[in-house]
């Protein structure tokens, strides 16, 4: 290998022959070549670019990239308005959607129930999907109690949707409440042996 | 004592990281200018390897002992210390780019404006670059900081609005990482079928993470996984910027972080804690790695970081161990039988190695049902699945719909339903070869095409699950956004990098400077 071939730097670029021949190529090219964004595309030398309906096309990617990007962050923000509510929130654990509605309802029970490797749990809801969110969420917020989906152990949680219900189930299973917490929610314990 | 420990907490894994890639990482001319690059590495393998301690005292013991903190806040540091005091010794690495230095050591003007490699090319003679140019890429570089720290707190809005993230944070990942912070026996809940919906196979690096931190704090605060998940959104970006900077130049490094910027899906999942983005960091540091090794004539100690920030993607995410599956043979393939790429193949592995080690000791010890299998009738079924052209066609039209229509994607669980509008970003990065060109650097050449083999493969392993897992599938596919968002930042790299929008990087001009300078002294 000749030293001057060393000089050449392993790196190139496909360019499509015979364009810079097109005058209206060479001056829509030309022309563009002033834009910023083309401007910065060409600062960096390590950017290879060889014909100028090239670097033109690169120039409009660039400028649309960043338009993109900054179009795109603005539209987000507007959407989510997260400003406001980071105000809200920043310092609290907890936030005021519906999971989290869910999730507060299980704090004081974290306490209660931390010696206690199993417990029952029982629910109603006219919502199945409500039903469900109350049993994940009770396992989510009470572990490392792990929470089973049955009646059979000496504690149970229920969680109703009122105190009608969770009487109902008290008429009809030997258990007693230990501490009710909120409307058809409360910890039982179960009566006898 | 409590915030004492915290700071311990954090710094430690920062410090062994450090360490670890200092020494890992070979002498070269432009190791200042990886410095983003690199502290982004380290932060990602520190706070792994702190995770993956975590883990190995948790196997040992039910009760975490004091000198759980003292090995984590001392002896893990120490340990990266001592291998980097080790490790500078013999630290004699001679680089590809020295080709490139010794070319320019002794500059011939005619070929300055014909080649771009040329650190004098876009330069005045005195070596300065003409001011506006320099104020079009500041002016590109403040826009990138801007974005960047808008998509993190977009990131962070999406954090504060749920404080509990999406179904995956609080039902798998946090629910796992409270198993895991419980003293006693009752971590090992974990495991239990009650709590079938959290996936108890899953890995446990995410989990651990936040664990180790509510540990130090002594409370089990949600915004301890906001916190790390917004920390991971910010080194992916971090990690993007740098190895692009460090591999094609500044200004291509700001439009593949803007790119980054602009894919608000992604920035969503950022806040809502899913392990998908650290998955995609570790993803995006393995290539990355890969590709700074092609450039070094001794590529050993990089390979190895590469296998490492594999293993670390293996023990975060099952889709971790679809990367692990596709880049082995990647490598293998694209290297071909020469001895040195089958060396480079068992180098990787070996990297991998510890936290395989350590993953394989977790299934082993708590065998667990895989829902992939646990739920299939038979393997009929498996089979009828795979050549059902129904499910094929329904993979294929979300694929298109996803990353070319015009319809919008809209949260199925979440307190609060978001809507997101399909978003342009593949289609911009697709632009980019056939605007700028396709590279043919050599040394890159390895890098890029193992790469794309191995996101391609990626690819290829998702569609192959979706396919025969025993669920609805068109509510599986609600998830595509999320399989896609994994692979995101690491194909958004290897696209730059392989544009010919990048060149050769140059050497910076003083090292240049001085080599010229003793070329001149010794004639």
């Amino acid at each position: 290998m000749s030293a001057a071939d060393k000089n050449v730097c392993p790196t190139e670029t496909y360019a499509p022959p015979g364009l810079l021949a097109d005058p209206v190529v060479a001056l829509v090219s030309q022309t563009a070549s002033e834009m910023v964004f083309f401007t910065i595309m060409r600062s960096d030398p390590r950017i290879r670019a060889t014909s100028p309906l090239r670097r033109m096309a690169t120039g409009l990617l660039g400028a649309a990239i960043v338009f993109w990007a900054l179009l795109s962050l603005c539209a987000a923000w507007h959407r989510v308005g997260s400003i406001g509510r980071i105000r809200v929130h920043f310092g609290h654990d907890i936030g005021d959607d519906s999971v989290s509605q869910v999730a507060r309802l299980y704090l004081p029970l974290r306490e209660t129930l931390r010696n206690i490797s199993e417990v029952g749990f029982v629910t109603q809801s006219q919502d199945p999907d409500q039903a469900m969110l109350r049993y994940y969420m009770a396992q989510s917020m009470l572990t490392p109690t792990l929470v089973v989906q049955s009646s059979d152990r000496p504690v149970v949680i229920t969680f109703f949707d009122d105190d009608s219900h969770l009487e109902a189930f008290l008429q009809s299973h030997p258990f007693a409440i230990r501490q009710r917490l909120a409307a058809g929610l409360a910890i039982l314990d179960r009566k006898g042996p | 004592m409590t915030l004492v420990w915290t700071i311990a907490a954090l710094l430690a894994p920062a410090a062994a990281g450090w360490f670890l890639v200092r020494a890992l990482w070979p002498a070269h001319p432009r190791r200042g200018e990886a410095f983003l690059l690199r502290s982004s590495i380290a932060l990602a393998l520190g706070f792994a390897l702190a995770s993956a301690h975590f883990m190995l005292w948790r196997m040992a013991c039910h009760h975490l002992p004091l000198l759980y903190r003292f090995s984590d806040c001392l002896l893990l540091p120490a340990l990266a210390f001592f291998a980097a005091r080790v490790r500078s010794g013999f630290e004699i690495s001679r680089w590809g780019g020295t080709a490139c230095l010794q070319a320019v050591s002794s500059p011939e003007p005619t070929r300055v404006a014909s080649n771009p490699c040329h650190p004098m090319h876009g330069r005045r003679p005195d070596g300065s670059t003409p001011a506006f140019r320099r104020i079009a890429v500041a002016a590109l570089l403040i826009i990138t900081l801007i974005a960047a720290l808008a998509a993190l707190a977009l990131s962070a809005g999406y954090g504060f609005r749920e404080p509990l993230g999406q179904w995956d944070a609080w039902a798998i990942w946090n629910l796992k990482a409270k198993f895991l912070a419980a003293d006693g026996p009752a971590w090992q809940g974990i495991f239990s079928r009650t709590v079938w919906f959290s996936h108890p196979d899953y890995p446990l690096l995410l989990p651990a993470a936040v664990a180790r931190i509510w540990l130090y704090t002594g409370a089990q605060s949600a915004l301890v996984p906001q916190f790390i998940a917004l920390g991971f959104t910010a080194l992916v970006m971090m990690l993007l910027f740098g190895a692009v900077h460090f591999l094609s130049g500044i200004v291509s490094a700001g439009f593949a972080t803007l790119l980054l910027c602009a894919s608000e899906i992604y920035l969503y999942y950022g806040g809502m804690q899913l392990a998908d983005v650290p998955l995609s960091l570790y993803l995006l540091a393995s290539l990355c790695t890969l590709a700074i090794a092609g450039r070094s004539d001794r590529p050993a100690s990089l390979l190895l970081l590469a296998g490492l920030a594999a293993g670390c993607a293996a023990f975060t995410k099952h889709e971790g161990l679809v990367f692990v599956v596709a880049l082995l043979p990647a490598v293998f393939l694209v290297g071909g039988v020469s001895r040195s790429r089958q060396r480079s193949t068992l180098i990787l592995l070996a990297g991998m190695l510890p936290l395989f080690l350590l993953l394989a000791t977790q299934k082993y010890l708590y065998p667990t049902e895989s829902y992939l299998t646990a739920d299939q009738p038979s393997s009929d079924a498996i089979f009828h699945k795979l050549i059902d052209p129904a499910r094929h066609r329904l993979i294929l039209d979300t694929l298109r719909d996803w990353n070319f229509g015009m319809h919008q994607w809209k949260s199925t669980s979440g307190a609060n339903p978001i809507t997101i509008p399909r978003q342009p970003q593949l289609l911009l990065l697709l632009l980019l070869p056939l605007a700028g060109g396709l590279r043919r650097d050599r040394r890159d050449r390895f890098a890029i095409r193992t790469s794309f083999l191995t996101l391609a493969l990626c690819l290829a392993g998702y569609y192959t699950i979706l396919l025969i897992m025993p669920y609805d599938l068109s509510l599986l596919l609600g998830s595509w956004p999320r399989y896609q968002s994994q692979l995101w930042p690491a194909l958004i790299f290897t696209v730059f990098l392989a544009s010919g929008l990048s060149g050769q990087a140059p050497e910076p001009a003083p090292i240049v400077e001085e080599l010229a300078a003793d070329t001149a002294t010794t004639v």
